[in-house]
């Protein structure tokens, strides 16, 4: 498995090599790595297919552009570009003064409440969705990555440019202060409805 | 009522690899990429610029020796 792992990485090198040197040898790279960055952004656009293209390649211009910047120091070249793409989506939604979408799956979401929270209820989802709509942009990314798509600690501090440990600490603190703030807001709820 | 920061949808869609291919375009992103890249001659430049090492040591050294030849007549 480490052996593919590292082959896997070693032609990704050449490619990003090659892409370095003559800027059409992007292709690989774009047509390996196209579905996994349009999957991210659409995650965060609304489900809006169209915004979504427009964002991916977006990203990928940019990614183009600065190809030649690019040094690989072990991490995988998809999280520079996961990365780029947020921008590109943060970009997007402080321009348009919209608010950006947190695509959350119901089975995903009970599994997140049950860990802060024990058991699943429908006033805590409305609960949780109060307290994801009070908190900052790096909070809900950091959620959102770690629970929602289930992305390692590692890929975490990939994507957002911090070490695997810092990513712990941060979900590890965010939890915990969600987890008092969801009860306030469930308090809250319970009480609307008496 | 207050705005919330983000819309959060709880039933998400999802796409198939067939339609995230429609969308997918390399020649499309290489011309805006070249738009970006070459859209004035000091860019174009700036993208070369391992290639153009060469021609600026040239115009470097033949500036230097044009100011001592004229610091030298002067």
């Amino acid at each position: 498995m480490n052996e593919q792992k590292a082959s896997h990485n070693a032609d990704e090198v050449k490619l990003i090599q090659a892409a370095q040197k003559n800027i059409q040898f992007f292709r690989d790279l774009y047509q390996r790595h196209y579905k996994a960055v349009f999957r991210f952004v659409y995650a965060r656009s609304g489900n809006d297919e169209d915004l979504s293209a427009d964002l991916t390649q977006q990203a990928f211009v940019k990614a183009m552009l600065n190809i030649n910047r690019y040094e690989y120091r072990g991490v995988p070249f998809i999280a520079w570009l996961y990365r780029i793409a947020l921008n590109e989506i943060n970009l997007h939604y402080r321009n348009s003064k919209k608010a950006r979408s947190v695509s959350i799956d119901e089975h995903t979401v009970k599994l997140f409440i049950e860990e802060i929270d024990d058991e699943f209820s429908e006033v805590k989802l409305e609960a949780l969705k109060l307290t994801m709509s009070d908190q900052n942009e790096e909070v809900v990314q950091l959620i959102e990555m770690r629970y929602f798509e289930k992305r390692s600690f590692k890929e975490l501090g990939e994507i957002l440019g911090i070490s695997e440990s810092n990513a712990k600490v941060k979900v590890h603190r965010i939890l915990k202060k969600l987890k008092i703030t969801l009860l306030k807001k469930m308090q809250l709820l319970t009480g609307e409805k008496k | 009522m207050k705005k919330s920061k983000y819309d959060i949808k709880t039933k998400p869609l999802s796409l198939s690899d067939k339609d995230i291919e429609k969308h997918m375009d390399f020649d499309k992103t290489y011309a805006h990429y070249s738009h970006w890249a070459y859209r004035k001659p000091w860019h174009r430049f700036q993208r070369h610029a391992h290639k153009n090492n060469r021609i600026v040591l040239y115009l470097i050294l033949i500036a230097v020796i044009a100011a001592l030849v004229l610091m030298e007549m002067g």
